[in-house]
């Protein structure tokens, strides 16, 4: 954040989305990682996530809320080599 | 079906303090089914399988390959062979760090296989990020195995990071065509006497891999020359084998090449007829 840049919009938003995996998803006041998770149909315990390129662990999932225009990754296992 | 070590095995080994016996690590992609996935690991013996991490699809419950992951997990608990996520795709450090934190909640290991590519057509690992990334994930209590070139000073700079286990490239990742510069394999065992290096991508054929092992590396890993052969179950018995093979033949000590015949015979040099 910059000299000059509004700190409360965030808390003035009232409507938007965040990006989870390039998409739009519908954004709430009070909307959270885990919440996004649940709302998906994802399986909490199958994914791992990150806001804003900083990774969120699973138990501090409840406790990040999100804003509008955040940039959220959403990854599964997969195969690999 | 599954690999059994003959008498007379090569001796064990140690990456991050894990003892391992057998030296062959195999990729879990690209299978034709989760069920040959499932045969294939067990018929390597393998004890360490890499797996890797993708962006879930939105509302997307079971994620592509989930099937096969499942399949995995399984297989693992049963043989007691250890995950080894990979950061594949990552081109920068900041990138391969966020992968590896989430890889490492998601399959529940601090050992990361670390992959930051610097060429999209070779997909050579970026040095410079590399080690960035290498350092970074020590410092996050990582235990990195970073796939890297043969080259020697990136590999010391991969020690210094904090590196127990280098993976130099025998030939970019798929390609299948063996070790493309035995000089500078030779050069960089030489050069870092007793740690652990473990040869990772390009190998096609088992006696690829027998090579590798004869050059006095400590494993080999790869996935493309067992999951794409017709019968990936059987070729990963052959890969196994010549692993095997090969690491006991550097252990017994190899004979030095000469240009000139040296008669095996100890029949002396005088004629066989004497009249």
């Amino acid at each position: 954040m910059r000299e000059g840049d509004d700190v409360f919009a965030p808390t003035r938003a009232k409507a938007g989305n965040v990006m989870v995996n390039g998409a739009p998803h519908p954004w709430r006041l009070g909307l959270t990682v885990a919440d996004m998770i649940a709302e998906r149909g994802s399986d909490e315990a199958s994914v791992a996530t990150a806001v804003n390129t900083r990774f969120v662990p699973r138990a501090a999932r409840a406790q990040t809320p999100l804003w509008p225009d955040d940039h959220v990754v959403v990854f599964a296992a997969i195969v690999g080599g | 079906m599954r690999f059994d070590y003959p008498v007379g095995a090569p001796s064990p080994w140690r990456v991050y303090g894990q003892r391992l016996d057998s030296r062959f690590l195999i990729g879990s992609a690209g299978y034709p089914s989760p069920a040959v996935l499932a045969q294939t690991i067990t018929a390597s013996g393998a004890q360490v399988v890499t797996v890797g991490l993708k962006r879930e699809l939105a509302g997307d419950a079971t994620p592509h390959g989930s099937d096969a992951v499942a399949m995995l997990r399984a297989v693992c608990e049963r043989t007691g062979a250890r995950l080894l996520p990979n950061t594949a795709g990552c081109r920068s450090a900041r990138e391969a760090v966020l992968l590896a934190q989430m890889a490492r909640e998601l399959f529940d290991t601090r050992w990361i296989k670390l992959e930051v590519t610097g060429d999209d057509h070779t997909l050579q690992p970026d040095p410079f990020e590399l080690v960035d990334a290498a350092a970074q994930l020590v410092r996050l209590g990582f235990q990195v195995f970073p796939y890297c070139t043969d080259d020697l000073v990136v590999c010391r700079r991969l020690l210094g990071a904090g590196c127990e286990v280098l993976m130099p490239w025998a030939a970019p990742i798929g390609s299948g065509q063996g070790v493309l510069d035995p000089a500078a394999l030779r050069t960089l065992r030489a050069r870092l006497p007793g740690v652990p290096m473990i040869i990772d991508a390009g190998l096609g054929a088992p006696s690829h891999a027998a090579f590798a092992m004869e050059l006095g590396y400590d494993g080999v890993l790869l996935n493309s020359a067992v999951s794409q052969a017709v019968d990936p179950p059987r070729m990963a018995m052959a890969f196994a084998h010549a692993i095997c093979a090969g690491r006991l033949g550097h252990e017994a000590g190899l004979i030095a090449p000469q240009d000139m015949a040296r008669p095996s015979t100890p029949c002396g040099n005088e004629p066989i007829l004497v009249d």
